[in-house]
C-alpha cells in the first residue's frame, strides 16, 4: 500500500468508523489505486476529492465497491465521475452505498481500459478523503 | 420510458428529472444543453424492483454514444452504481459540474466497448437527477 495513505481507524473508540486520507492518489511512482483500504466491507459516508492542484486536465475518479481484486486498467469501476480540472468535489450518501471492498483510482482518461494521469506526471496530485463505516 | 421534467423555484436547483422507467436506451440532452443546468446536485436511483446492480451511466454531451467494437473514444463521464434490491442516493453539495449537456441510460452492464444496444435492468429503475445553474 501506497506510503502516502493514512487511515485512522476508530473503530476502538466504540465508533465504527474509518478515516482515509491518501495525499497522492495517483500518484505514478507508486501503485495508481489505493485497492480494499477498509480490508472489509462497508458503508461510506462521505468521499472527496481534492483537485485543486490538477490545472492541466481534468480528473477522472473511479471507485471499485464490489471486488478487491481491481487491477486498474482492466476492472471497470463501479463508479465513476469526471471532475473538472482544478476542482474540489465532494459526495454523500444518506441513503448509503454498500461496499464489499472499497477502491479508488484517479485518471485522465475516461475509458475503462485507462491507466495513465498526465497530472501525476506532471507532479500535481490530488487528495482523497472517505470517510467510512 | 417517460420523462418528467419540473421546475422548482430558483436559488435550489432548478430542474428536477424524473426518468419512470430508465433503460438501456438513452435518455438524451436531459437540461436542454446546459440551459436548464450546468451541475448535478443529486441523484437518486431507485434499483429497488431489481435483483441486480444497475449502473447509471452518463456523458456530458448532447446524446450518448456507444463506442465501437474496439475503441472506446465516448466512454462514461459519470456512472453511479445502485446494488441490487437497493434506493441509492448521491449528494454533491458543491455541484458537479458538466459542459455541452447530459444523457444518460441505465443498465446492468459496465462495458464501454459497444456496437449493440445495452442491456436493460431487468424490471423497473426510477431515476432522478436534480440539477441546477
Amino acid at each position: 500500500m501506497s506510503t502516502n495513505i493514512k487511515i485512522a481507524n476508530v473503530d476502538e473508540a466504540g465508533l465504527t468508523n474509518k478515516i482515509i486520507k491518501d495525499i497522492r492518489l495517483a500518484d505514478t511512482s507508486s501503485p495508481s489505486a489505493i485497492v480494499d483500504v477498509t480490508q472489509e466491507s462497508g458503508d461510506p459516508h462521505y468521499l472527496s476529492v481534492d483537485a485543486s492542484a490538477c490545472s492541466g486536465a481534468a480528473q477522472r475518479w473511479n471507485l471499485y465497491l464490489v471486488t478487491a481484486h481491481v487491477s486498474v486498467g482492466s476492472t471497470n469501476p463501479d463508479v465513476h465521475i469526471k471532475i473538472p480540472a482544478s476542482a474540489r468535489f465532494k459526495m454523500s450518501f444518506p441513503t448509503g452505498l454498500p461496499f464489499t471492498s472499497l477502491s479508488a483510482s484517479l485518471l485522465t482518461t475516461s475509458e475503462n481500459t485507462a491507466t495513465a494521469n498526465s497530472e501525476a506526471g506532471a507532479n500535481r496530485f490530488a487528495i482523497f478523503h472517505a470517510v467510512t463505516s | 420510458m417517460a420523462v418528467t421534467k419540473s421546475n422548482i423555484p430558483d436559488r435550489l436547483a432548478q430542474t428536477l428529472v424524473l426518468d419512470s422507467s430508465a433503460s438501456g436506451a438513452a435518455e438524451n440532452n436531459v437540461f436542454t444543453g446546459v440551459t436548464l443546468a450546468d451541475k448535478i446536485y443529486q441523484v437518486v436511483i431507485d434499483n429497488s424492483a431489481v435483483g441486480a446492480a444497475t449502473y447509471l451511466r452518463g456523458q456530458y454531451a448532447t446524446s450518448y454514444t456507444k463506442t465501437g467494437a474496439s475503441v472506446a473514444t465516448s466512454a462514461d463521464d459519470i456512472r453511479l452504481y445502485a446494488p441490487a434490491n437497493q434506493v441509492v442516493t448521491y449528494i454533491f453539495p458543491e455541484g458537479l459540474a458538466f459542459t455541452t449537456g447530459l444523457s444518460f441510460l441505465a443498465t446492468s452492464d459496465t462495458s464501454d466497448v459497444h456496437t449493440t444496444a445495452y442491456t436493460d435492468p431487468g424490471a423497473t429503475v426510477i431515476v432522478k437527477i436534480l440539477g441546477g445553474t
